[in-house]
């Protein structure tokens, strides 16, 4: 590798090769060879002492003092990530034992160190939270509507009111036909058909409605409708047996409870 | 858990050993007590689905991880705008905490803890996460790293930060 331009050359002059033979640095046999070419030709002895002169002049160069700035600006920027690493045992041990000596003798360092050291210590000491009921529950069950019903109380509360609403008549429908049929004296004819079943509701469920969300009974309403213009007559067109009521009066508190 | 270490892990075995600590991440990540729950129960859901893969080590480890994705995938998804990494006015002022803070009665010093989340929700996300990771999670850095994409030195860089920012947070308190 190296011997190509020495050794290699017949009479050749090492040339580049002189630094490196100074240096150390090259192979004991090429070593060997440039020396003993050293020795015998002149040219490349002064070439030697040349190339010598000016490498020794280079390495006698004094080692220059870093300005106290440099030193001063370099642990605020760089030596703070190492304080928290230090504390977190993330750090080498020797580099660790160089930073301890800084900090001994770094005020603002040290003052940095126990600002970071307290933090991790606050954070460190903050308890573990038991997680409210319902937070572990099974993860395919979509979540209750109870653990966000104060918010959603305004909005969607109504939402479900209706939906509410329309089960309610929905039911009303098919419990009428039901009811119906099986009481005796049903003034009404039975509904059969899927076509007069969907008319029936809205018929049967209109007076139903505010029995369930006023909370009151048909007999109140009744009495209160009396009195206006209206009639109680109007106001309950469907004269519904008790059961039908009291079951949709169930059925509707039911699904208030649950969706609501 | 199981004799089987590379299986991972049932939600249910999850929710029985690691309820609490599931829940504490992630409060102390979102600062909210709806948003923890929710966070809590998506880790369960991807548990449950098999979406997670799950490297044999420790599990507390792991579900930090998967927490805190889900809970990055979450911000990536609020802020459209992916400079938008310090929490806008608004934002900030709706963190402050839920009236139905948890109960922290282990703590001596139950108000220092509401003070210290409440600087802890003050701080950016990356530096949250990553304080919370170290000191909440107790996760070498190594693995923050990894959870969060970055090299070790950034995740040096933004524990150190974060846990200044919080001390200068709460300079009326006593050291």
């Amino acid at each position: 590798m190296s011997g190509t331009t020495g050794r290699d050359a017949a009479g050749g002059h090492p040339g580049d090769l002189l630094s490196a033979w100074l240096d150390g640095e090259l192979e004991p046999e090429d070593a060997a060879a440039v020396a003993s070419h050293v020795d015998s030709c002149s040219a490349c002895a002064a070439e030697r002492d040349e190339v010598q002169a000016g490498r020794l002049t280079l390495r006698s160069l004094p080692l220059l003092e870093a300005p106290p700035a440099v030193l001063e600006a370099y642990p605020a920027v760089h030596l703070a990530d190492v304080l928290s690493a230090c504390l977190d045992d993330e750090i080498d041990a020797d580099l660790r034992a160089g930073i301890d000596a800084h900090l001994a003798a770094c005020p603002a360092c040290a003052a940095e160190h126990d600002e970071v050291a307290w933090a991790r210590a606050k954070l460190r000491a903050m308890p573990q939270l038991d997680p409210p009921a319902g937070t572990l529950r099974p993860p395919f069950a979509r979540p209750t509507p109870s653990g966000r019903r104060p918010v959603q109380q305004g909005t969607s509360g109504r939402q479900l009111v209706a939906a509410a609403a329309a089960v309610v008549a929905a039911g009303v429908g098919v419990l009428g036909v039901i009811d119906r049929s099986a009481l005796p004296d049903a003034a009404s004819p039975t509904v059969a058909s899927f076509a007069s079943r969907q008319t029936s509701v809205p018929q049967v469920s209109s007076p139903a409605l505010p029995v369930v969300f006023s909370e009151r009974s048909p007999s109140t309403d009744v009495a209160s409708g009396g009195r206006s213009d209206i009639g109680g007559a109007r106001t309950l067109p469907e004269p519904a047996s008790p059961s039908v009521l009291s079951r949709l009066r169930q059925a509707s508190r039911y699904i208030v409870r649950h969706l609501v | 858990m199981s004799s089987d270490g590379g299986a991972v892990p049932t939600w249910e075995e999850v929710a029985r050993t690691h309820g609490r600590f599931l829940y504490t991440v992630a409060y102390r990540l979102t600062g909210k007590d709806d948003d923890a729950r929710d966070l809590v129960q998506e880790v369960l859901l991807r548990l449950h689905r098999g979406l997670a893969t799950y490297r044999p080590g420790s599990l507390e480890g792991w579900l930090s991880r998967i927490t805190t994705n889900v809970f990055l995938d979450g911000i990536r998804r609020r802020q459209r705008h992916p400079t938008d990494l310090l929490p806008d006015e608004a934002d900030r002022a709706e963190r402050v905490l839920p009236a139905s803070q948890p109960a922290e009665d282990a703590f001596n010093d139950a108000s220092l803890s509401a003070d210290v989340q409440r600087a802890l929700d003050g701080l950016s996300d990356e530096f949250r996460t990553a304080v919370v990771l170290c000191d909440v999670a107790g996760l070498p850095y190594r693995e923050i790293a990894t959870s969060l994409g970055v090299p070790v030195g950034t995740v040096r860089s933004r524990i150190h930060r974060g846990r200044a920012l919080l001390r200068e947070a709460l300079a009326g308190r006593e050291p």
